[in-house]
């Protein structure tokens, strides 16, 4: 690596473009020099610019114009390109416009714009790029102010909202091809006076509250969304009158999306209760797809305890899960015991925990429970030096990430030996204390 | 536990990747140099994955390496493809569900990526590009673009123009003329 290489800076031929102009003559180009490259590679390079260097560079030389610009597949519409292109907080058109023929082979557009004075010409702003760039295909737009109202035009391009508010519920209407989406609440994406289900057919969907009077609307949401292959859910399983009962009916519904790849859950605990454990249960044996689970526990006052996680038996088609455990109570996660049905995961190739403290004797037969685990990392307050030896016996191990405040006196040649000792380790991350610092095989 | 789920999420797909890397096959370069490679890090490039293909595995164990003709592939670039190769051949496989082309496109060079790309020789960094293009090896053709993209950002067109050794062919007048247009570029942020 970084290995000094001493070659004759020898010349050599361009390489063909395609480009009849420069046929007639090979030109002779220096081998450190970008010319050397055809106008294919250069555009290929190039398109991982950013948009504003773009345009900065383009008269840099004449491949560069006929490149750097015209590559451009994706670009950012923020305050500061509003700023940009406005005069007086009014839009310039013929500028708008110009960009826009510029760069004709737009995909992707994300609309960044937070200022509610450039909210109101971002309609504008994407309808100029529609008439222009015929390759553009989607639009991610955050939807919380009602100055952005989707147009009949706009709107069949949108496939993503990364956050929609409650107010802007009518825009959904026009959006066929929204495949992402995220609310507050369940009944955003319900039409408020005919109770109409707006977002069907969604691939990845978000939403962080629910109340036990949408069980219909849930119900509803859940059939028209059999596609949903990932879904976040951060709920409060004890604030008002969500008891028991209304917890394990609301997994009974999600457990109905069976082609659930992907799941996320935020729980905050807040009494013993095992609501947890039943729902992931039930999930668990419905949900057969499911290869990535990430839970986030908050517990106050309660104890976790080895029942608390034991649901995760049905779960042994795991690939990939992150476990944060959250406890307010000091003396409760000293108890490893609760994270052992972890051990049950025999298909993890991916793992993070975040947990009070890691032992060693937790680790200790990992090698037979996590054969084909590739990815691991801990954050905890403490990481002991014991936990490395049988680390280093996971198989398939490659990529090690280890935040901690205490390391137990472990030093550059403890990871060093880590390297050379497990099979496949190729990197290890280590931050203490905020400090970072890798380890390279 | 085995039921038929298993074969289709690759696991065993896994192991056999990891078997056919112990053989190795002989890669020639542009300058006569031939050098080992596993074979499933090998294919890694598109080029030799199909030249494998058309003449069958045991043909490429057991006869002549495999020529790489194009001036780029140098012994020196040979070498550092094979090293880049070598360390990635095992990567997980994307899963196009869960990470999208874009979000890769944006996402930072790992650690070790950087310190790889990381040549000080622009004439063997180059060659390194050209070659994993020619060879079609993407995601090392990416590792050199985001590296040259990040040499570059917010440096002027004459700074990228000396770092990159780039002939200016436009004249004053037409160098003029473009900067006019893209002025707005420049407004403050």
């Amino acid at each position: 690596m970084g290995q000094q290489m001493t070659t004759t800076k020898t010349s050599l031929v361009t390489t063909d473009d395609g480009n009849e102009d420069n046929k007639q003559q090979p030109q002779i180009y220096a081998k450190d020099s970008l010319d050397r490259f055809g106008d294919d590679l250069c555009a290929l390079l190039l398109s991982y610019f950013p948009f504003k260097d773009r345009f900065r560079c383009e008269c840099v030389s004449k491949q560069f114009q006929r490149t750097v610009v015209g590559s451009v597949v994706d670009i950012n519409i923020d305050d500061s390109f509003m700023r940009k292109i406005s005069y007086k907080k009014r839009v310039n058109n013929q500028k708008l416009v110009s960009i826009a023929i510029k760069c004709p082979n737009i995909e992707t557009i994300v609309c960044e714009v937070i200022s509610t004075e450039y909210m109101k010409n971002m309609c504008k702003v994407l309808d100029t790029f529609r008439d222009n760039c015929l390759h553009l295909r989607q639009i991610y737009c955050k939807l919380w102010s009602n100055r952005t109202q989707l147009s009949e035009t706009i709107g069949p391009l949108v496939t993503r909202i990364p956050y929609m508010s409650s107010q802007m519920t009518e825009s959904l209407i026009h959006c066929h091809r929204l495949s992402q989406l995220v609310v507050h609440s369940l009944s955003d994406v319900f039409d408020s006076s005919s109770g109409q289900l707006l977002a069907k057919n969604l691939l990845k969907f978000e939403f962080n509250s629910y109340s036990s009077d949408n069980k219909k609307l849930l119900s509803a949401f859940v059939a028209h969304n059999q596609s949903l292959k990932s879904l976040k859910v951060m709920y409060d399983l004890s604030r008002g009158q969500n008891s028991h009962e209304s917890v394990t009916q609301i997994y009974g519904q999600l457990s109905r999306l069976t082609q659930l790849r992907e799941l996320t859950l935020d729980f905050e605990i807040f009494r013993a209760e095992n609501s947890l454990s039943e729902s992931l249960r039930t999930i668990g044996l419905n949900c057969k797809q499911l290869q990535r689970l990430a839970l986030q526990l908050n517990s106050y006052n309660t104890t976790l305890n080895d029942q608390t996680l034991d649901s995760l038996r049905y779960y042994d088609r795991l690939k990939r899960l992150q476990l944060s455990l959250n406890e307010n109570n000091i003396s409760l996660l000293d108890n490893m015991e609760v994270l052992e049905p972890l051990k049950l995961c025999h298909r993890l190739q991916h793992l993070s925990l975040i947990i009070r403290q890691m032992s060693g004797e937790f680790l200790i037969d990992c090698d037979k429970q996590w054969p084909r685990l590739h990815y691991l990392s801990i954050k905890s307050r403490d990481f002991s030096r014991d936990c490395l030896s049988h680390i280093s016996r996971l198989p398939a191990l490659q990529t090690l990430v280890i935040q901690c405040q205490r390391s137990d006196g472990l030093r550059d040649n403890d990871f060093n030996d880590l390297l050379s000792s497990s099979p496949k380790l190729k990197v290890i991350e280590i931050r203490v204390n905020n400090e970072k610092k890798f380890y390279l095989k | 536990m085995a039921d038929n789920a298993d074969h289709i999420d690759g696991d065993d797909n896994e192991d056999v990747r990891a078997q056919q890397n112990l053989i190795k096959i002989k890669l020639k370069s542009s300058e006569g140099g031939i050098y080992e490679c596993g074979l499933t890090a090998a294919k890694m490039s598109d080029l030799v994955k199909n030249m494998v293909e058309s003449l069958g595995t045991d043909a490429v164990v057991t006869t002549e390496p495999i020529i790489l003709g194009n001036e780029a592939v140098t012994d020196a670039a040979l070498k550092k493809i094979i090293e880049w190769v070598e360390f990635h051949w095992d990567d997980p496989p994307v899963d196009h569900d869960f990470e999208d082309e874009k979000d890769r496109r944006n996402e930072e060079l790992s650690h070790w990526d950087k310190q790889f790309i990381d040549v000080d020789d622009q004439a063997l960094l180059f060659d390194v590009i050209a070659a994993a293009n020619y060879m079609d090896i993407k995601g090392l053709v990416e590792v050199g673009a985001k590296h040259i993209c990040s040499k570059i950002r917010g440096k002027s067109c004459q700074e990228v123009r000396e770092m990159l050794k780039i002939t200016n062919d436009f004249t004053a007048e037409e160098e003029d003329a473009i900067h006019k247009e893209n002025a707005w570029i420049y407004a403050k942020d």
